[in-house]
C-alpha cells in the first residue's frame, strides 16, 4: 500500500505510505477524491498544477477473476471536469502485485523533454530520457520497451496524439499479448500525459507484494463463487466469449437506438453486415481469433483479434462501441476499414469514440460523403501527419463542429455520447446529460432496464423512472469503477448472492464489516467528491442537459426526442 | 401461416436447419403471438432478451401476421 509520487518538474521520486483520507480506496473513488481534494478547480488541464493519476481498483492484484482494471484520473482538457477513464490489460494487475496503491503524476517537464517511468520488480521507479521516441506510434514503441526491458513488462503510452496534447488522445496500454490495444480513451487523458512529459509507463509483472488480504480464506471463498457465476452467466459465459461486446449491434439496432449517420436515424441499413454475428464469422473464416484473453486474470475472454482476408492481423480487440463510432455513425458498413480505423486510433493514441464522433460531424457538415470508410482513414491519418485539419479532428467533434459552424454535435460537457441514442432510451439521456464525465455510457448503463424482459421494465421512451434508473446506476457504477471489477463480469454481481460476494470480497480485504450501506455511501461519496469538482471548476445545472438536437429532432424509427425535463435532469444528484 | 425468424447471439446454435442470414421458416396457426411463437420453437425464457417485428421490439401479447420477420436477441448486459 502505497503511493509513488513522481514530479515531472524536477524528475524526483517519492514513495508514500497511503495516506488519511484515501484509505480503503483504489481506482476511481480513489482518483476522483484525490483531484477534488489537490487538483486547484481552476487550473490549466494541460499545466504543472494538474496531477495525472494511474490507479488499480482496491480489488486488482487480489484472486478476484477480471480486475485488471486501472483508473486513470485528472483534470480533463477535452471537458474542463473531472475525468476517470478505466481500462484493462495487464497493468493494472502488475501494479497492483508491486503494492502500488497509485502512480501520481505532479508537475510538468520542460518543453521539449519526454520520459519513460520504469517500475522494477521490487516496486521501485526511475525516469529515463525518452527523446529518441518522440512522434513514435505505440505498437513501434510498445515493441521497442520490450525490447529493452523484458517482454515481462507491462507498457502504458501515448502516441503522437497525445504528445500533441489534443483533446481525443487517449492513453493506451497493452493487452495480455504485450500489444498496446487497450484504450483509457475517454476525456483527452493522453493530452494530460504529453503535458507531462511522460511518453511511456514500463511496469514488471509478477510482483509478490500484493496488499495483504485481512481475511484470505473468505476472501477466496467468495471469489470462487463469484467467479463460478460469471462463468455460468449466459451472456458472460457464453455470448461475450463467442462474439464479443459486438454482440450488442443486433439488439441495439433494432430497437432503433443505434445512432446513424451524426444520430440523424436509430437503425443502420448496414448493420448487418457489421454485426457481432458476421464479424464472428468473417474473423473464423480467415483464421482469426474470436475467443481471445486481453486482460490479467480475465475468464471471460470478450477480446478478438480481427485479421484480413490473408489472415494477416490488423488489430485487437474490434468492440461494439468502435464498431458503432467508425460503422453506423459514420454510415460506413465495411468492417475491415473500421477495423483498420480501430488499429489507427490504437497506434496513434487516439479515443476511438471521440474521434469517430468527430468524424460523423465533420460528414455530417458536408467534409466528406457518410459511408466513406477511406475517407475516414484517411482523416485519422491526417492525425498523425500533424495536418491542419488533423489537429481539429483530434480535438474531438465539439473542435470539427465549430471548424465547420456545425451545430449538429452530439457532446455533453465537450465529451461525445456513446452507442445508444438517449431518444430510444430515456435513461441513458439522463446519464448523459448529468454524469460528472460527460457523455459516458459507462457512468450509468440503463439500456437494459429499458429494453430487457421482453420489452423492458421501463417504458423507454418515457420519463417515468428514469431519473431514478440512471441515479442507482451511477452510484453503483461509481462503487463498481473503485474496487475495479470489469463491467461484463458484473453479470456475477447482478444477482442479491452475487453483490453480497463483492461486500464479503472487500470486507475480507479491509478486515473490517463492509455491506449494502457501506457499498452505496462508497458510490455516493465519490460521485460527490466529482460534482464539488465540477461546481468549482464553474459548472453549473445548464451543463447537464443534452445538445438540443436531441430535444427537437425526431430520431426515426420511432421519431421520439428526449423527454426528460430540465427540472427532472436536476434531480439525478438530488441527495 | 409462415413466419421467419432470425435467432442472434449463440441462440442460432440450438437450431441445425437455422441460415446466418435467412435465418429459419416457421408455420405456427393464424393468429398466434409473439409468446406462442417462441413457445413453438422450444426457446427457454432466460435464454432470450428481445425480440423485434419488422423492426420494431415487441411483448409477449403482439400478434403475428403472415410473413412477419422476427428476430430474436439474447439477454443483454453492458457499458
Amino acid at each position: 500500500m502505497k503511493f509513488l509520487k513522481v514530479n515531472m518538474t524536477n524528475g524526483t521520486i517519492e514513495t508514500q505510505q497511503v495516506s488519511d483520507g484515501y484509505e480503503y480506496l483504489g481506482g476511481r473513488g480513489l482518483t476522483s477524491i484525490m483531484i477534488n481534494t489537490e487538483v486547484p478547480p481552476d487550473c490549466d488541464p494541460l499545466g504543472p498544477d494538474n496531477i495525472l493519476i494511474f490507479a488499480p481498483g482496491y480489488l486488482s492484484g487480489t484472486p478476484l477473476v477480471n480486475t485488471s482494471r486501472l483508473s486513470i484520473g485528472a483534470k480533463s482538457p477535452l471537458t474542463g471536469g473531472i475525468k476517470e477513464s478505466n481500462v484493462g490489460g495487464t497493468v493494472s494487475a502488475d501494479l497492483a502485485r508491486l503494492g502500488i496503491t497509485a502512480v501520481i503524476l505532479e508537475g510538468q517537464a520542460q518543453q521539449g523533454n519526454l520520459y519513460v517511468l520504469k517500475i522494477d520488480s521490487n516496486g521501485d521507479a526511475a525516469l529515463f530520457d525518452a527523446k529518441q521516441f518522440k512522434s513514435m506510434r505505440t505498437y513501434e514503441l510498445a515493441a521497442k520497451l520490450k525490447e529493452k526491458y523484458g517482454d515481462d513488462n507491462s507498457v502504458t503510452c501515448i502516441g503522437p496524439a497525445g504528445e500533441l496534447q489534443l483533446t481525443a488522445a487517449s492513453i493506451q496500454t497493452t493487452d495480455a499479448d504485450g500489444r498496446p490495444c487497450r484504450a483509457a480513451g475517454r476525456g483527452g487523458l493522453g493530452a494530460v500525459m504529453g503535458a507531462k512529459g511522460l511518453k511511456a509507463l514500463a511496469v514488471s509483472m509478477g510482483g509478490k507484494a500484493a496488499d495483504t488480504l485481512a481475511d484470505a480464506p473468505a476472501f477466496k471463498d467468495a471469489a470462487r463463487a463469484y467467479a463460478r457465476d460469471v462463468k455460468a452467466d449466459e451472456f458472460s459465459g457464453e455470448d461475450l466469449p463467442e462474439l464479443g461486446s459486438a454482440v450488442l449491434v443486433g439488439p441495439i439496432n433494432a430497437a432503433g437506438a443505434f445512432p446513424t449517420c451524426n444520430a440523424k436515424m436509430g437503425q443502420f441499413e448496414h448493420a448487418d453486415k457489421i454485426s457481432g454475428e458476421t464479424m464472428a464469422a468473417m474473423i473464423k473464416e480467415r483464421g482469426g481469433k474470436t475467443t481471445h484473453k486481453g486482460c490479467a486474470q480475465c475468464i471471460i475472454h470478450c477480446s478478438n483479434e480481427f485479421v484480413d482476408p490473408e489472415g494477416k492481423y490488423v488489430t485487437s480487440s474490434l468492440e461494439y462501441e468502435t464498431i458503432w463510432s467508425m460503422g453506423g455513425m459514420i454510415g460506413n458498413g465495411d468492417l475491415d476499414a473500421i477495423a483498420r480505423l480501430d488499429f489507427l486510433c490504437d497506434d496513434i493514441g487516439l479515443d476511438t469514440i471521440s474521434t469517430g464522433v468527430a468524424i460523423a460531424v465533420a460528414m455530417d457538415a458536408g467534409f466528406k460523403d457518410f459511408g466513406d470508410g477511406q475517407a475516414a482513414i484517411k482523416m485519422v491519418e491526417d492525425v498523425a501527419l500533424g495536418t491542419e485539419f488533423g489537429m481539429i479532428l483530434g480535438n474531438g467533434p465539439a473542435a470539427v463542429g465549430k471548424h465547420f459552424n456545425h451545430d449538429r454535435v452530439p457532446v455533453v460537457k465537450g465529451q461525445s455520447i456513446a452507442a445508444y441514442d438517449p431518444r430510444a432510451i430515456q435513461g441513458m439521456a439522463v446519464t448523459y446529460a448529468t454524469s460528472p464525465m460527460g457523455g459516458d455510457h459507462t457512468a450509468g448503463w440503463v439500456v437494459g432496464e429499458n429494453l430487457e424482459d421482453f420489452g423492458g421494465t421501463l417504458d423507454r421512451f418515457s420519463a417515468e423512472g428514469q431519473v431514478e434508473a440512471s441515479r442507482d446506476s451511477q452510484i453503483h457504477m461509481a462503487a463498481v469503477d473503485t474496487v475495479g471489477i470489469c463491467d461484463f463480469a458484473q453479470t456475477g454481481l447482478a444477482t442479491p448472492e452475487g453483490i453480497e460476494n463483492v461486500y464479503k470480497m472487500v470486507a475480507a480485504k479491509m478486515g473490517k464489516s463492509f455491506g449494502q450501506e457501506d457499498w452505496h455511501a462508497l458510490g455516493l461519496r465519490v460521485l460527490k467528491a466529482e460534482r464539488e469538482f465540477n461546481r468549482k471548476a464553474g459548472f453549473t445545472n445548464k451543463d447537464d442537459r443534452l445538445p438540443k438536437m436531441f430535444y427537437e429532432e425526431p430520431l426515426p424509427p420511432h421519431n421520439k426526442v428526449v423527454v426528460i425535463s430540465d427540472e427532472e435532469m436536476d434531480k439525478t444528484f438530488d441527495f | 401461416m409462415k413466419i421467419r425468424v432470425i435467432l442472434f447471439g449463440t441462440l442460432r446454435k440450438s437450431f441445425a436447419d437455422h441460415d446466418p442470414v435467412h435465418g429459419m421458416e416457421v408455420e405456427i396457426p393464424e393468429g398466434s403471438t409473439v409468446g406462442d411463437l417462441i413457445a413453438h420453437i422450444d426457446l427457454p425464457a432466460k435464454k432470450f432478451g428481445l425480440v423485434s417485428v419488422d423492426g420494431q421490439l415487441v411483448k409477449a401479447g403482439n400478434l403475428l401476421q403472415e410473413n412477419a420477420v422476427v428476430r430474436v436477441f439474447q439477454p443483454i448486459f453492458g457499458g
